[in-house]
């Protein structure tokens, strides 16, 4: 390690099962095997990071930029210390702080002072020091030492949310670990917190991992780019998050010919709303019909009406389907848009029983308009994929706007179980065949 | 030393505050469970022979006192996994040793034993059961019970992360080694509950401590061997914990 270095990671792994259902068996092996069997993956497991290599340098703001599940709080995890790898080491000279769940163990019964105190008494403070962090975090939230003895239930989540950040931030560390958060409250509380996060990194040593470009600009001077479970760079941060931007149409040919278009990274939303945070911080839109086009907007443009499998309807919660691998579903599904838009395809996605997709393919056809109100019916042919026995569901999303995939968007079709399926380890291939759309006349 | 005891004894406060804040009886609770398997194995024992009439004040002491003694191992083991279970988001998301949480189990499990110390004392002063010099032993007795609990929850907080089996486990596995051990009943010299009571390693923790209390023969060495193989194992426990504890916490939430 070198001399300024605070914190290494060296050849860090961390697998995890890859269903559900195997997290027992997963569990067992890491439970009593000891950790030199466990730098390979288990049979059912997948590498959610691999072969990590990192030194964080005193004053260095380092960042690390990726994707959704690309492995981002589990890595934040291994770097403060919460988690230890399945392989490699990690070596820290200095406290780790780590800025995740601000509101992690606060309970809505007990005061906001006695929250605040377990928090802090947890991360090891005591006496003197702990009154004082507790006095700042009050006084810059404008809490008062008698409205300190309201239960935290009774009292806004917003608020909530600012005093655990706030206390974080005045906790005492040599090194921060930042793990996808920039900023809590709403309006003028949130950009004051992620104020005092900026700072906080700027005069200290940081690790910023985070899926938010804007904020890794501000934050960092170099970045690192986790994909698929392991890390490239460093690069320039602006660098960074023009290849994170490219990834997605880099990694599919049929993505990369369809032109699909990606959410623009620098709007993000608002955790507790599930909202664009330009409705919920915006208060200078008074308007309601402003806001409910808004709202319009994040609506899904469609849900289904009907559903028929092998020319029979289908309902998930009367009909159980149990097929083999390799069988075929003739499938209908009647789709009633709610608003009018252009579309020139869709995705179908299979996904295992614990919701995370595990295969898509996507199906063109010529643009056309979708007009509001209107029933239009997809047919295609399902063809079961060779997966392990389990149960899988079948989703589709069609485009919005001509090429644009928005998870908003996605259609749980069916469910089915298998049975006799083998197929691990191998790619899995979705095919699709026979795909037709016809509008229902009205 | 004193910030990692304030926070083990934060994780206490905070966990009793919200079980006994909206309740009328507060730590009361922690002496009904108690009362109600005495009375009930006083009321039913003379019935099913556990002792006669001529037994009957003795019988009431011995099992007061084996059931608080224990209770006291069975709180030490438990407890750091439910507080544990409670705290799910707290590993998760903070910076901490998680040794706190074992500390924790010992402090709940102290401060139950100590509420109940009350009732035990007015046991042997309303029936006149004089305790002998092996009452010295005492304080190595409940240490040996307590690094045994400790040691327990070592190996067992880490795996009941994630395996609910664990948790829904924990009720079956405490009553099969209360049942074991001859707490409700006079170790029998032979026969299958001997041996079950013989191969039951809490009988060698809570009855030589129970003996020793309420004036009953105890082998001095048995104590000695007892804290030695405590000690040994709760070095083995603390060792597994610190190697797979932060394994298990990544499976929170998955």
């Amino acid at each position: 390690m070198v001399e300024d270095t605070v914190l290494s990671l060296q050849n860090v792994s961390r697998a995890y099962p890859r269903d559900i259902s195997d997290t027992p068996s997963a569990m067992l092996r890491e439970m009593f095997l000891p950790r030199a069997l466990l730098k390979h993956a288990g049979p059912e497991e997948f590498f959610a990071l691999r072969d990590i290599n990192l030194n964080l340098k005193k004053g260095q703001k380092l960042g690390i930029v990726g994707a959704h599940r690309s492995g981002k709080s589990t890595l934040a995890g291994i770097a403060s210390g919460v988690l230890l790898p399945t392989a490699g080491r990690v070596t820290a000279h200095g406290s780790r702080l780590l800025i995740s769940r601000p509101t992690a163990g606060f309970k809505p019964t007990l005061t906001i002072m006695e929250n605040l105190a377990f928090r802090a008494a947890l991360a090891g403070l005591c006496g003197r020091e702990l009154t004082e962090i507790i006095d700042i975090a009050l006084s810059r939230c404008g809490v008062s030492h008698v409205e300190a003895k309201t239960p935290i239930g009774n009292i806004s989540p917003y608020l909530v949310k600012q005093l655990g950040m706030t206390l974080l931030l005045e906790m005492p560390a040599d090194i921060l670990i930042v793990d996808e958060l920039s900023g809590v409250g709403v309006g003028g509380a949130r950009w004051e917190t992620r104020g005092n996060l900026l700072r906080r990194i700027e005069n200290g040593t940081a690790l910023t991992i985070s899926a938010d470009p804007a904020f890794l600009e501000e934050a960092t001077e170099e970045c690192l780019l986790l994909f698929n479970g392991e890390l490239s760079g460093p690069f320039k941060t602006s660098d960074a998050i023009a290849k994170y931007n490219s990834i997605i149409d880099e990694t599919d040919e049929e993505q990369a010919s369809l032109g699909r278009s990606r959410i623009d990274p620098l709007s993000f939303v608002d955790e507790d709303s599930g909202l664009p945070t330009e409705l919920v911080e915006n208060e200078s839109m008074n308007s309601a019909a402003e806001k409910r086009n808004l709202k319009m907007e994040w609506q899904p443009i469609a849900r289904i009406v009907n559903i028929f499998v092998d020319d029979t309807p289908y309902n998930h919660n009367k009909v159980s389907l149990i097929r083999k691998a390799g069988d075929s579903l003739n499938i209908k599904v009647d789709i009633l848009f709610a608003k009018s838009t252009d579309s020139c395809g869709y995705a179908l996605a299979l996904h295992p029983e614990s919701g995370n997709q595990m295969a898509d393919t996507t199906i063109n056809w010529p643009s056309r308009s979708f007009q509001r109100g209107h029933i239009y019916s997809l047919y295609f042919n399902f063809l079961i994929p060779d997966v392990p026995n389990n149960s899988y569901g079948v989703s589709i999303t069609p485009n919005e706007n001509h090429d644009c995939l928005y998870p908003k968007n996605r259609l749980k079709v069916l469910k089915f179980g298998l049975v006799g399926g083998i197929g691990k380890g191998k790619k899995i291939l979705i095919d699709v065949k026979e795909s037709r759309l016809e509008e229902q006349s009205i | 030393m004193k910030s990692f005891m304030l926070a083990a004894w934060h994780i206490v406060m905070r966990d009793y505050r919200v079980r006994f804040r909206r309740t009328l009886l507060g730590v009361i609770w922690f002496l009904l469970p108690l009362f109600t398997l005495v009375g009930m194995a006083f009321f039913v024992g003379k019935d099913i022979g556990l002792y006669t009439s001529a037994e009957q004040s003795q019988y009431l002491v011995q099992l007061l006192a084996g059931l608080i003694f224990w209770q006291l191992l069975a709180d030490t083991w438990l407890e750091p996994i439910r507080f544990g279970r409670r705290a799910n988001m707290v590993l998760r998301a903070v910076v901490f040793d998680q040794r706190k949480l074992l500390m924790a189990g010992v402090f709940s499990a102290l401060i139950a034993f100590v509420v109940k110390v009350p009732v035990l004392i007015a046991a042997l002063v309303w029936f006149e059961v004089v305790p002998d010099h092996a009452v010295l032993l005492l304080p190595l007795g409940v240490a040996s019970m307590l690094a045994v609990g400790m040691a327990m929850a070592c190996f067992t907080l880490p795996v009941s992360l994630a395996l609910l089996d664990i948790r829904y486990g924990m009720p079956f596995a405490q009553y099969t080694f209360l049942l074991s051990t001859p707490v409700f009943y006079p170790m029998p010299t032979s026969g299958l509950l001997a041996q079950i009571n013989q191969l039951n390693p809490f009988t060698y923790l809570v009855i030589p401590v129970r003996d020793a209390l309420i004036g009953q023969p105890v082998e001095a060495p048995l104590f000695l061997a007892s804290g030695l193989v405590a000690a040994l194992f709760l070095g083995l426990g603390l060792v597994y914990f610190q190697a797979k504890m932060r394994l298990a916490i990544a499976y929170i939430g998955r």
